[in-house]
């Protein structure tokens, strides 16, 4: 007779429909959120600013970094603060390898990001944070570089 | 003189020093020799060749920059100094700022295509993304993944 009743919350019957569900409704939250940024990024391409070609938004990328920005204000770097911007901005700043090319003492914690960014420019890195420290080779390429070889592959994917 | 049509079919008779600013019309100009026919400017309308014609204007008398002046981008970009008469000249709305890079980079005019991008650049130096997006009316596009992707990079900057 209890057949009858709702499944209880204790029947594989319940537990499976309601697993069911939970990825149904997750299905379609990853849709939406996807169907939505596709939206915005339509619209932003309908801003003034949107008109400016890829070449030109990134030559305005660099010159909003000629100037050097003090280690405690790292957050306003345009390094870091461009690519929070949205889609297409953060596209063209990994598509702008003059943006990525200094290593010093206040892009120092971004370095993997800017070796993995600068592409084929030339780095411009001062040392001048690199005194009273391990040498300059076991610094950049074991310290960084080893830690976060895993990170960079994460990255790489994300990117592709 | 040399007769320049906008995309509007305004006509503006303009000294060839004037419009020799301008490396696309500068080269037209060598290539037809002395004529009498006006120059179709299809991609340029009226109001803002007007603006762009005041700057070539005002500048009229300077020398050219050089192709090793050009070459040397790097260099070029590290200032985002504008000079004063520059300065008042760009101060425009937003929608005719952009339209002056635009025209600047079709008729191939590489100081005022400097000056906007410049310009635009230092509209984003010191600016959270919120400010940023807020300023120039467009909106965050990120999907929930690649949010979250982009706090798993940043937390590498926090780690120092």
């Amino acid at each position: 007779m209890h057949q009858e009743c709702p499944a209880s919350p204790d029947s594989d019957e319940y537990k499976i429909a309601s697993f069911l569900r939970d990825i149904t409704i997750q299905e379609v939250i990853a849709h939406m959120g996807k169907y939505l940024s596709s939206i915005r990024y339509r619209r932003n391409g309908l801003a003034p600013i949107g008109r400016l070609p890829d070449e030109i938004l990134s030559s305005v990328f660099e010159f909003a970094d000629n100037d050097a920005y003090c280690v405690n204000d790292l957050d306003k770097a345009p390094q870091a603060v461009i690519p929070l911007v949205c889609k297409r901005w953060r596209d063209v700043a990994s598509d702008t390898p003059r943006l990525w090319t200094r290593i010093d003492e206040a892009t120092r914690p971004f370095a993997p990001l800017f070796i993995l960014h600068s592409k084929q420019a030339l780095l411009n890195i001062s040392h001048g944070f690199l005194y009273f420290r391990p040498p300059f080779q076991s610094t950049l390429s074991q310290q960084i570089l080893r830690k976060r070889l895993d990170e960079f592959a994460e990255f790489e994917h994300f990117i592709s | 003189m040399v007769n320049l049509v906008t995309s509007d079919n305004e006509s503006f008779t303009v000294e060839k020093a004037v419009a020799s600013r301008s490396v696309l019309i500068k080269n037209m100009l060598e290539d037809v020799g002395e004529s009498d026919q006006p120059i179709p400017l299809p991609n340029v309308t009226a109001s803002v060749l007007k603006k762009v014609l005041e700057y070539c204007d005002h500048h009229k008398n300077e020398p050219m920059p050089t192709s090793e002046d050009l070459a040397a981008e790097d260099t070029r970009k590290r200032t985002t100094d504008i000079g004063e008469w520059d300065q008042k000249f760009i101060q425009v709305d937003q929608e005719m700022l952009f339209e002056i890079i635009l025209a600047a980079n079709y008729l191939d005019i590489k100081p005022l295509l400097d000056v906007g991008c410049k310009t635009v650049a230092n509209m984003i130096k010191g600016k959270t993304p919120e400010e940023i997006r807020k300023l120039f009316n467009i909106v965050n596009d990120f999907t929930p993944e690649e949010e979250a992707q982009i706090k798993k990079e940043n937390e590498w900057a926090e780690d120092r």
